[in-house]
């Protein structure tokens, strides 16, 4: 659930990318993700799934209108094209059913955008090079096996047969759903409106204590926070690396100052989630998000928070850590014309 | 006294505050029997120094040495810069070269003086200074002995470099253990004055947060002036202690602990004593001075390399001195080196078992590394030793809460909210957000925060 979170709270760090299609289908157990369409007579499930899956995602789909502020994500339909049995969980199940997968093309290829040059800021010869880098770094696909091994390797078979009984259920399906929906580019707008809204239309005290609860037995602050400063601290790192010797910042005095910047970024952060939880799970009920927030306080609950945030911070710390060392040996700070976008803004005087 | 006989004396302190203002600013202002070159060196090696190029003054006299070796100004620029980076050995060398070349210079006697105090050969630095003073006509050494404090004091201020030996004679007595004589100097030229409460001024200056140069300075008069104020001598020993002056500091709180009335207070400096300050454990005063300045390169230079030079010089004068090992481990963090950092730490441990802060940093760094069955051990450790440790206790609960000893991370956070609460409630704002939310919902999934404030003087910066 969190990344829709971390999502957002990348998506305010840097611009969307563009982006081509991503494709899903389920094979036996596994589900298989390519920017290619599967070939005919591959997808085979324990159930008939005679169809390709539909696309995923569509990021360079035009934006939608600003909502009202009071408006919270719709319910959209549940996901019919995955695959629901009783067979043996397996960690690529769970991370199908919980929307971790389906939501990751869109979190990398907006971490990946941060890499990009504002327009005009390198020549076109060195601009090409950074996308490439960029293309091949935070392709989806390798970074998902990532997660996906790193889970495995971790989680235990109780936790993940009570998952899968969770994410299996009508509730969680429509959870995710949601969740998926708000991690398209298009609801990044609405939210924003949302919270705009928000003092005008507060939630509830139920609704509020539900959603801090929900967002203390997950971590989301903090391991949105975690992931920002994992990809600060790339950046910061590769700039150094490529800096002349005598004015090379240390690893670890550079590590330390994105370290401090933690306690500002968190209340920040936090806000943030807060509101955009209260968009994501407006469509449920009081009874459904607190059924979410047992399950996700539970101990299969936790660790699946937990693991799949550990995954996700190694597999893109690695990507982020691999395509700042890359650009900065490949187009040195020198040749950009202003400081990296991924920096933020320069503050106000 | 008669006006003739006050006149008289102030003839003869105008005769001997020329003599004596000359001392220290004779470097910069002789003509030196030199060419062109060597002068403009010794120039340009002061602006630099002054603009905190300071590698780049020493290499600068260094070079104006080389152009002009007979040279007393190149040697003493050589010297002082020498000096204030913590290159002793070449320091000695320039400031003998200078004495040898004109034995009766008092501006060479002065900063041989000066040197003398810092690398702990205090005979040697009273003899330079009294050598000083035997230089001086009769009448203005009989001034200087004997004159009373109402004549001292315009003396003294209108005569910073008279005043200055006296400090700096004054500090030799303090760090040599002796006391009594240092405040008899003290009252003797008006450095303090009788009647006067320093303590009350020296805490309104605390309270009211004055720099830490002026509270050190507060402090430092109370302990002169005050003899019975244990408190506030105890104080200036923390201070001390802070800064680095481990001996100093240990002779301050030493004696804090002797005057103070209070059996709870005995025990508490006594305590101090042994976790702050290397208890018995010999720190010879070149290993502090080296460490002192390797502190300084290190964090106002960035000059991480010539730090750790100065930190293993240190080490290996003084072996048992837990304070470098962690300026050790810090720079191999800054390296990016957490395993490096942990061994440093664990040297620090072994050399001093005792030393609380050098428990809290190794505990600190092994949670930083998820160690949690070791941070666990350290910061124990270090909380035993220190109870009142705000940022061991929470560094300590974050360990037990990461272990799922939900009433151990309880326990430690309240005991560490509660003594932030009296002094700094601000510093502990998120754990106390933090544990509020434990004590509502249960565990969750981050982990506490474990800020580390600056509580109590004297528990900081190392």
């Amino acid at each position: 659930m969190k990344l829709v979170f971390a999502l957002l709270a990348v998506g305010a760090l840097v611009a969307p990318a563009s982006a081509g299609e991503v494709y899903r289908w389920i094979d036996g157990a596994s589900v298989v993700y390519s920017d290619q369409p599967p070939q005919d007579g591959v997808v085979t499930t324990a159930m008939p799934a005679p169809e390709p899956l539909p696309v995923v995602t569509a990021p360079d789909v035009a934006p939608a209108e600003p909502t009202a502020a009071s408006a919270t994500a719709s319910a959209p339909p549940l996901q019919n094209d995955v695959v629901i049995s009783a067979a043996p969980a397996t960690v690529d199940e769970i991370l199908e059913l919980s929307g971790v997968r389906p939501q990751l093309p869109n979190l990398v290829r907006s971490i990946g955008a941060g890499y990009l040059p504002a327009p005009g800021q390198l020549s076109e010869r060195d601009g090409g090079r950074v996308a490439q880098i960029i293309a091949r770094q935070f392709a989806s696909q390798p970074i998902y096996a990532a997660m996906r091994d790193d889970v495995a390797s971790r989680v235990e078979a109780r936790h993940l047969a009570t998952m899968a009984a969770w994410f299996r259920s009508p509730l969680a399906r429509k959870i995710s759903a949601l969740e998926i929906d708000a991690s398209k580019p298009e609801s990044a707008e609405k939210i924003v409106a949302f919270a705009a809204g928000l003092k005008a239309s507060p939630p509830t005290p139920a609704r509020l204590e539900l959603v801090q609860r929900l967002d203390w037995v997950t971590g989301t602050s903090h391991d949105t926070t975690d992931l920002t400063l994992v990809i600060v601290a790339s950046v910061a790192r590769a700039s150094a690396t490529a800096a002349p010797a005598d004015r090379r910042a240390r690893i670890g005095v550079i590590e330390r100052r994105v370290e401090e910047m933690r306690p500002q970024m968190t209340a920040g952060v936090a806000n943030n989630v807060l509101a955009q939880m209260l968009y994501v799970y407006g469509p449920l009920s009081d009874a459904e998000l607190e059924a979410y927030v047992d399950f996700l306080g539970s101990p299969a609950g936790r660790a699946y928070s937990q693991l799949t945030h550990a995954a996700l911070l190694r597999a893109v710390g690695d990507a982020a850590d691999r395509t700042a060392t890359q650009i900065a040996r490949a187009v040195p700070p020198a040749r950009w014309a202003a400081a990296q976008r991924i920096a933020g803004p320069a503050p106000a005087r | 006294m008669s006006g003739a006989a006050r006149r008289r004396v102030t003839v003869a302190s105008v005769a001997f505050l020329v003599c004596i203002g000359a001392v220290a600013a004779r470097a910069q202002q002789r003509p030196a029997p030199l060419g062109e070159s060597a002068a403009v060196l010794v120039e340009r090696a002061r602006a630099a120094y002054v603009q905190g190029r300071h590698q780049d003054a020493l290499e600068t006299a260094r070079r104006a040495v080389e152009v002009a070796p007979r040279s007393i100004a190149a040697q003493l620029a050589r010297g002082g810069m020498a000096e204030f980076m913590g290159e002793f050995d070449e320091a000695a060398q320039a400031y003998a070269q200078a004495q040898s070349l004109a034995p009766n210079d008092n501006a060479a006697r002065y900063r041989m003086a000066s040197f003398a105090t810092r690398i702990g050969d205090y005979d040697r630095a009273l003899r330079e200074l009294d050598g000083i003073l035997a230089t001086q006509p009769t009448p203005a050494q009989l001034v200087f002995r004997w004159a009373p404090p109402f004549v001292q004091r315009p003396l003294l201020k209108r005569t910073p470099a008279l005043e200055q030996l006296v400090e700096l004679q004054i500090d030799i007595m303090m760090e040599k253990g002796d006391l009594t004589g240092a405040r008899r100097l003290a009252y003797r030229h008006a450095i303090v004055e009788a009647g006067r409460d320093y303590c009350a001024e020296a805490n309104q200056k605390k309270a009211g947060h004055g720099s830490s140069d002026d509270v050190f300075k507060a402090f430092r008069l109370a302990a002169l002036a005050q003899p019975e104020s244990a408190d506030c001598i105890w104080w200036y020993g923390q201070w001390l202690t802070d800064e680095g002056y481990m001996r100093l500091g240990r002779l301050m709180v030493d004696e804090g602990t002797r005057v103070t009335g209070s059996a709870a207070n005995k025990e508490s400096g006594n305590r101090f004593v042994r976790i702050r300050l290397g208890g018995t454990r010999p720190v010879s005063k070149r290993a502090e001075s080296l460490f002192m300045i390797a502190k300084q390169r290190y964090l106002r230079d960035d000059d991480a390399d010539g730090a750790a030079r100065l930190f293993d010089e240190s080490l290996r004068l003084s072996p048992a001195f837990a304070r470098p090992y962690s300026y050790k481990a810090r720079l191999a963090l800054d390296d990016g080196d957490r395993e490096a950092a942990i061994r440093w730490l664990q040297r620090g441990v072994e050399a001093d078992p005792d030393s609380w802060r050098t428990w809290h940093n190794l505990g600190r760094v092994l949670l930083a590394a998820q160690r949690w069955d070791e941070a666990e051990r350290a910061l124990t450790r270090a909380v035993e030793l220190f109870p009142d440790d705000v940022g061991g206790q929470l560094a300590l609960a974050r360990a037990l809460y990461a272990r799922g000893d939900w009433d151990g991370y309880r326990t430690h956070t309240e005991h560490a909210l509660g003594v932030a609460r009296g002094v700094r409630g601000e510093s502990v704002r998120e754990p106390t957000e933090f544990l509020a939310k434990f004590q509502r919902w249960g565990a969750g999934a981050a982990l506490p925060p474990t800020p580390d404030p600056r509580v109590i003087l004297g528990w900081n910066q190392d």
